[in-house]
Formats: structure tokens, sequence, C-alpha cells
């Protein structure tokens, strides 16, 4: 079953989401302020890029404006945290219940639908393929032809590898998570360097967002995020915020949840596959973080 | 000397501060009027805000009041919903905001009433014979126990393996969710039920309305002991200080000898107890049954509400009594309007955000009030 090409596809059309949204994670992570809205975040992403996509008619319009939609929440919790020295965690969960109402508020009172958006006509991101891969069958099958976010994200998790541990700005954002005072000293506004996570972070989680409903899918639902933004921070734990570790950890629970469905019915009901992801989390976060033994390491 | 206005902002909170502190110890009573009026002018600006989407989407400022005061308040019936709807928020409330007060989170409030829940429905219909006291309480305790065991998992996930609770809590919720539509789907589905339900409670197991028809049952009572032993153990016990001191200052209670894993765990188990409780009010007072989905986002609204209560049980109290008239208020205009109800979500979730961030608010206004005080100040100097 593992070496399915079909477990594969969906392998890694389920870990994108997990993928993109724990990698924009990541900076905040390295700034020390977990960006606990993900959910949200997404979501939002979702909503909007569907709506713009089949209004304008461009899938890359819809990419924009899911980045824009989101990076405007990211705004507000930047705001309440940096500005405002709120809690994290509580600005956060706060953000996901009032980003859920919200879209809840608007699908339901100015687009009349109950939960689910669907439409013939919405335009799919393009599909793409790299020729130099089809020279063997197996990798044709599992890796061409997919959604353009899903190579897009695993070129990022390089690219934001490079700038977390190579450039300037990834210095300044790990020393604002270590040591604020000393960036300051340093002649950088760590609240500044801090604020551009938010932004990044939340851009990513838009992208997240995006690909569950325009991406794949072709639906936007009000519980098609489901945890995953959770799942998505526990990554970013787990992970320390090394970009490779995340792209491990995004592929595990991406496997977790491709895995599940296909377990005959007879055999599993539909409520434990469905469960199978929240589980795995469970049990994997409890495991590293118990032989970790609760230190902290940067 | 010169100053930016960013310090001489600072100077200014600085002296507001001491003159607050001054005026605490000569009339405390007028600061606590003080406190009210802001509070009171924070949730009126949130429904001003709320009255305002509505004008804007069409509907007539009459129409709204009316629907909102006949849903809250305008009969017995109405009344008791709303009473109602107040003691679950109070009490999930405080399943999230007796952990928070010792230092560890508990967002799993969703997963513990669920869980809660299925256990009363599961005593409920499955034993027979029982004298109508014991019956219940025996429901009651079953919930609260399972409550409380689907808290400590992730409590002990945390306190033994350094799991991030956060992230274990909400898991929690979807297994709990997941595994309960399970149960309800196969082994214990109520025969020739068209829905995912368990058979009716036995008359034996029930709480009895108070007021016909309505949701209010003989529950609040158990409820409102839950509330008064729980402000006791927070307010008045040793345990409640050792709760406040790890909340406050970990490094300090340990110091002073607090056993923080025993005691943090202990928060948790009592929170994810009322959670049951809560759980087991909804079957055995309101439902009669256990259906999927039943806690329908009580547990997060708890967590919401404990976000900016966390040692006081007066404030979630009074928040809560906010949450149920909104909620009432915006089922009201749901059924008279066809306003979308997930406005009460949105509208709570804002009050929240500016209850968290009211002294950075307060202190920007009075800032700008100086700075217009100064630049009027300035233009009179140059007449």
């Amino acid at each position: 079953m593992l070496f399915e090409t079909e477990f594969l596809r969906a392998t890694l059309r389920l870990a994108t989401p997990l993928l993109l949204a724990s990698l924009g994670g990541t900076f905040m992570y390295h700034a020390a302020v977990p960006n606990v809205a993900k959910e949200g975040m997404m979501l939002i992403g979702a909503m909007v890029s569907f709506v713009i996509s089949l209004s304008s008619g461009s899938p890359l319009i819809g990419l924009a404006a899911a980045i824009l939609a989101a990076c405007g929440f990211g705004v507000v919790y930047a705001l309440f945290v940096l500005a405002w020295r709120a809690n994290v965690y509580a600005v956060g969960f706060t953000l996901n219940l009032l980003i859920a109402g919200l879209i809840a508020y608007v699908l339901r009172t100015f687009l009349g639908e109950e939960s689910t958006l669907v439409s013939p006509s919405l335009p799919e991101l393009p599909q793409v393929s790299l020729s130099l891969l089809s020279v063997v069958p197996f990798l044709d099958k599992v890796l061409n032809d997919h959604s353009v976010l899903i190579p897009v994200s695993f070129v990022l998790v390089i690219v934001v590898g490079m700038i977390v541990y190579q450039t300037p700005f990834g210095y300044w954002l790990r020393a604002a998570g270590m040591n604020p005072t000393a960036l300051e000293a340093a002649g950088k506004r760590s609240n500044r360097v801090i604020f551009v996570s938010f932004m990044l972070s939340a851009s990513f989680c838009g992208l997240a967002g995006a690909h569950l409903s325009i991406g794949y899918l072709n639906l936007f639902s009000l519980n098609m995020v489901a945890g995953k933004g959770f799942i998505a921070l526990a990554i970013v734990f787990l992970a320390r915020g090394r970009p490779l570790l995340v792209l491990l950890a995004s592929l595990t629970f991406g496997a977790a949840e491709a895995a599940a469905p296909r377990v005959p019915i007879e055999m599993l009901p539909p409520q434990f596959s469905l469960m199978f992801p929240y589980l795995a989390t469970l049990v994997i976060v409890t495991i590293v973080e118990a032989r970790r033994g609760g230190r902290i390491i940067v | 000397m010169q100053l930016s206005v960013q310090q001489c902002g600072d100077e200014v909170d600085k002296t507001i501060d001491k003159e607050q502190t001054m005026l605490s110890m000569t009339t405390t009573y007028r600061a606590v009027l003080h406190q009210f009026l802001r509070f009171a002018g924070l949730i009126g600006l949130v429904l001003l805000l709320a009255f305002s989407i509505l004008l804007f989407q069409g509907h007539s400022p009459a129409d709204i009041l009316s629907a909102v005061y006949s849903s809250t308040l305008a009969s017995d019936f109405r009344i008791a919903n709303t009473l109602n709807r107040l003691v679950l928020m109070t009490l999930v409330g405080l399943t999230a905001a007796v952990p928070f007060s010792a230092g560890i989170w508990n967002v799993g409030g969703e997963g513990q009433i669920t869980v809660g829940a299925f256990a009363a429905a599961l005593v409920g219909f499955g034993l027979s014979g029982l004298a109508v006291q014991i019956h219940v309480a025996l429901a009651v305790l079953t919930a609260m126990l399972a409550g409380a065991l689907w808290a400590a998992i992730p409590a002990v996930l945390r306190l033994r393996f350094h799991a991030n609770e956060i992230v274990t809590t909400i898991m929690m919720n979807y297994i709990a969710i997941q595994l309960t539509d399970y149960l309800a789907n196969y082994p214990f589905r109520a025969l020739n039920s068209p829905s995912a339900e368990t058979p009716r409670v036995l008359e034996t197991a029930q709480f009895a309305k108070l007021i016909s028809l309505s949701n209010l049952n003989t529950g609040i009572f158990v409820a409102i002991a839950a509330f008064i032993f729980v402000c006791y153990l927070m307010r008045k016990s040793a345990v409640g200080y050792e709760w406040r001191t790890l909340g406050k200052n970990p490094l300090f209670a340990r110091y002073g000898g607090v056993q923080s894993a025993q005691r943090q765990f202990l928060a948790m188990c009592v929170g994810g107890a009322l959670a049951g409780l809560v759980g087991s009010i909804l079957v055995l007072g309101i439902q009669r049954r256990f259906i999927v989905g039943i806690a329908g986002g009580l547990g997060f609204t708890g967590a919401l509400i404990a976000l900016v209560a966390v040692n006081s049980v007066l404030m979630v109290l009074v928040i809560a009594t906010i949450f149920a008239l909104i909620q009432s208020g915006v089922l009201g205009m749901e059924g008279r309007l066809g306003v979308a109800v997930e406005l009460s979500d949105i509208l709570q979730s804002i009050i929240i955000l500016l209850i968290i961030v009211r002294e950075a608010i307060w202190s920007w206004f009075a800032r700008l009030a100086a700075h217009i005080r100064r630049a009027g100040g300035k233009d009179l100097h140059a007449v």
C-alpha cells in the first residue's frame, strides 16, 4: 500500500496545506511568537480565494486576494500582540473564533449558502509537470500533474531555510526571538522584524487555505480546515522551526490523513479514519516531546 | 526638557495611574464606578457595531429591538431560556478558567462536554429500576468523571511528557466528537431513528423542567451548587491559593513548596468535571438523549470567557450574562429577521478582544486627550 501511486499522490496533496501553514509558522516561531491563528487565516484564505477566483475568473488573482485577506488579519494579530502587548495565545485563539464566525456570517447573509460553496465554473489553479521527471514512469505518476502550489511549497522549504538561516533578515529574526534587547542595541527595531514575520506567516496560511479550496477540492466548506491550523502549530513545535524537519513532519501527517480512508469501511468505520490524523498528532507530539524531555532547544 | 510625544504619553499614563491609585485608596466606590462605566462603554460600543451592521443590511431599528427584547426578556419562557444559557455559560467559563488560573490551558471544553454528555446518556438509558435521585446522581457523577478523565489525558501528556496542552486539548476535541459520533451511529443508536442519536434517557434520570417548554430545568440547582463550590475552591481554599500562585509565578510557587504538577493536574480534572456536568445537564435536562454535535461550540465559548476572567469568578459571571443575552437576542433575530446566528460568535470574540487590550485602549484615549489638550493650549498661546 505504501508505494501505491494514488496513496503517494494523496499524501503530497494533503501534506501541502500543512507544509505551507507550518513553513509560515517557522518565521514566527523563530521570533518566539507562535502563530495560533493559523486555523482562522487558512479558513479566510480558502474562502476568499474561492470567491475571488470565481468572480474574477483568474485563480492567480484569487491567490493574491487570499494572501491579502490573511495578511489583513495578520496585521490585526500583530497590532494586538506587538503594539498592545496582549498574550499571543489568547489573541490567536479569539481570532480563530472571530474569523470562523465572520466567514459563516458572510456565507449565510451575503452569499445565501448554508455551509458550502460549489461552482462548476470555478477556475482551478494550473497543474504543472516537469518533463525531466517523465523519464521515470513511477516518478512521473507520483510527482507530475499536480496543482501548482504543491511543487511551489516544496521549493519554499528551501527558500524559507535560506531566509531564516542565511540572510540578514533571518539573523535579525532569530535575534528578535532570543534577545530583542540585543537586537535593539544593534540598531534594529525588533517589533518591525517580528511584524514582518507576522505578515510572512499570514501569507503562507493564506496560500495554504487557497490550496484547500481552489487547489484540489474545488469547493469551499465551513469546516474544511478542521484543525489543520493546530496540526500545523504542532508541526512547528515538533520541528523546532527547522524547515527540513517541518517538511518531514508535514509528510508524515499528510500520510496519516491519506492512509486512513484507504482502510476498507468494514474494518474501520469512517469516524475512526476521520479521527486518525488527530490521534496521530497527539501521539507523535507526545512521543517527540517526551524524548526531548521538556528541554527547549532553539 | 524636551520630551517626544511617546514619552509625554507615558508621563500622562503615569500621572493617570497615580491618580487612579489614590482614588481607589480614598474612595473605592468611585473607582469601581469608573471601571464599570468603562466596561459598559466597551460593551455598548460592540452592540452599537452590531446594530449598525444590521441597519446596513436593511433591517429597521424597531424590528431589531423588538426581536431582541422579545427573545431575551419578554416572557417567563424567554427569561427561563436566557437564564439557562447563563448558567451553562458560567460553568463552561469555569471549565477553562480553573485550569487557566493554575497556569495550564484547557481549550478542550468542547470534547469534555461531548464525552460527559455521552456518559450521562449511557447511564440514563442503560440502567433501569433505580430511584429517581439515585439514577440522576449516578448519571451526573459518571458524566463528571468522564469529563475529568478526558481532561486528565492532555494534563498527563503535558505534565509528564511535556506535550503542549493547547495542541493536545484541541486534538482531544476532535477525537471526542468523532468517537461519540461513531458510538451514537453504531453501537448505541436508537432503533428506527432517522438521525444519529441514542435512545431517550429514562424518566428516572431526567432533570424536571422548571418552566414548561423552556430549557430551564432542575439541573441548574446542581450547576449553582457546583459554581459555589468552585468559588470556594478558587477564592478561599489552600488549593485555590496554590493555583493562583502557580498561574502568576510558577517559580515562586515551587519555591514555596507547591506540588506544581499535582495541583495543575487537579485543576484540569476539576475543569473537565465541570464540562462533564454541563454535558449531563444538556442531556438529562434539555435534549433528553445524546445527539451528535450536542456541545455546539459551547466549550469554545467557555475558553473565550476564561481568557479575560482568569482569576475572577465574578468576571466569569458578568461575561456569561452578557454572552447569554447576546445569544438569546441573536437567536430571536434569526427566527424573526433571518439574521445568521453566527453574529453572536462575532460579537463575543470582538468583546473578548477589546477586553484583552482594554488597558491599551484606555491609555491610547488618555494620550489622545492629552495631545488634544496640549494642542489646544498651544493655540491659546498663539492667540
